[in-house]
């Protein structure tokens, strides 16, 4: 018969991270990680947008950035673009393009050296992350691995997308959200990025020990899925 | 702060504390690489709210920011893995047990995400209950009040497991 003390005894014990080695911050990767934070760090900054990418270049050309961004009151036509060198290192510059593709816009850094003396890529694809489009090396497995959808190389597209990929962020974040509740979220999500050829469709799903509900961006079938969350109550 | 004495302290807290919440990212993604990802928001959520860190609870204060950014991964960035492995494989048949069910692990993760937190803050980040306040954001109170309930219910999810296999 085991006591409260050897139950718990046994989980303290079991730590996950008993054997993973130390991570030294003083390392390359270290480093590395650091720099990230730092580079990241202003894109979550909600409505400030354009700072965004400006903010983003980090080491790498905040005079190119400041170029693309002199318009900062740039119209709603325009799609603000983070050209990373790749995913690992997130280091890259700014761009704004009205009719060029994200990845289009991306390459004359790369046609320009600026990514020097990495060697230009064969392709480049647009990912809709965290409510912007990031390019990166790679093909559309590289959106997969990210998670995050493919962003259309239509311009206007591209941002209907982002804008959808900002109200979901805003709209399900938080305490347990009922399918019910999250059906209306998801209409008005799609309302409000003007996405309003496209669909709701709730696959669940939930069970009451799991009755939440999240969204996923289905940019393939052009609808929004409403699925079991599988935190509940986060 | 002056930009030299923000970015000073920044890189201060990281090198102090960047074992710590890896590690703290690592028991809860059982993946390094993202782990990594968990550390480098954390840290650019820390960069960008530097005042707002308490002097001497610092370490409690990054595990709550960590806690919010996995559960902004697994919202966010989990979305179109969840999508796609439903899409592919719908409808899925709800999981059986976890290997090895009479361990420790299997045990918790069959508690409710409330309890397993505030457990693995206690037994395996060592904080005190006015540290574990800080970072899950509720009253000390509250906190030694599901300490208590999650130590039970582990226990009885322990011992049942233990009992299932003789």
């Amino acid at each position: 018969m085991t006591t409260d003390d050897d139950a718990i005894r046994a989980l303290t014990e079991s730590d996950p991270a008993g054997a993973v080695p130390s991570f030294d911050p003083a390392t390359p990767r270290g480093r590395e990680l650091l720099e990230r934070a730092k580079t990241i760090a202003p894109r979550r900054r909600r409505g400030r947008p354009r700072l965004i990418v400006i903010a983003a270049l980090g080491t790498a050309g905040l005079a190119a950035a400041a170029a693309a961004f002199v318009n900062t009151r740039a119209p709603d036509s325009v799609l603000s673009v983070v050209c990373f060198e790749s995913e690992a290192r997130r280091v890259g510059f700014g761009a704004s393009t009205q009719k060029a593709s994200a990845v289009d816009a991306c390459w004359k850094f790369w046609q320009a050296g600026k990514f020097s003396p990495r060697p230009t890529p064969s392709r480049l694809v647009a990912c809709v992350v965290n409510g912007g489009v990031q390019v990166f090396p790679g093909g559309p497995e590289t959106c997969a691995r990210l998670r995050a959808p493919l962003a259309p190389d239509d311009v206007r597209a591209a941002k209907e997308l982002v804008k959808l990929s900002d109200n979901i962020n805003a709209s399900f974040r938080g305490g347990c959200i009922s399918p019910e509740r999250a059906a209306v979220l998801a209409r008005k999500a799609l309302d409000d990025a003007g996405l309003d050829d496209w669909t709701v469709a709730n696959l669940g799903p939930y069970d009451p020990a799991l009755p939440c509900a999240d969204a996923d961006i289905d940019e393939a079938n052009h609808r929004l899925v409403l699925l079991r969350d599988p935190q509940p109550n986060p | 702060l002056k930009a030299a004495d923000h970015e000073g302290g920044f890189e201060a807290l990281y090198a102090r504390f960047a074992d710590a919440v890896y590690r703290y990212a690592v028991r809860r993604t059982a993946n390094t690489a993202d782990a990594e990802d968990v550390l480098s928001e954390t840290f650019a959520v820390c960069w960008r709210r530097l005042g707002d860190v308490p002097p001497g609870k610092e370490l409690p204060w990054l595990y709550g920011v960590a806690r919010r950014v996995l559960a902004n991964q697994r919202r966010s960035r989990g979305r179109m893995e969840a999508l796609r492995s439903r899409l592919q494989a719908q409808p899925a048949a709800d999981p059986g047990p976890p290997p090895g069910q009479d361990s420790a692990l299997a045990a918790l993760e069959r508690l409710s995400e409330a309890d397993k937190e505030v457990l693995r803050l206690s037994l395996w980040e060592e904080l005190s209950p006015s540290e574990i306040a800080i970072a899950l954001d509720v009253s000390e109170n509250a906190v030694y009040i599901r300490l208590h309930r999650a130590r039970q219910r582990f226990a009885a999810q322990f011992q049942k497991g233990s009992g299932e296999d003789r």
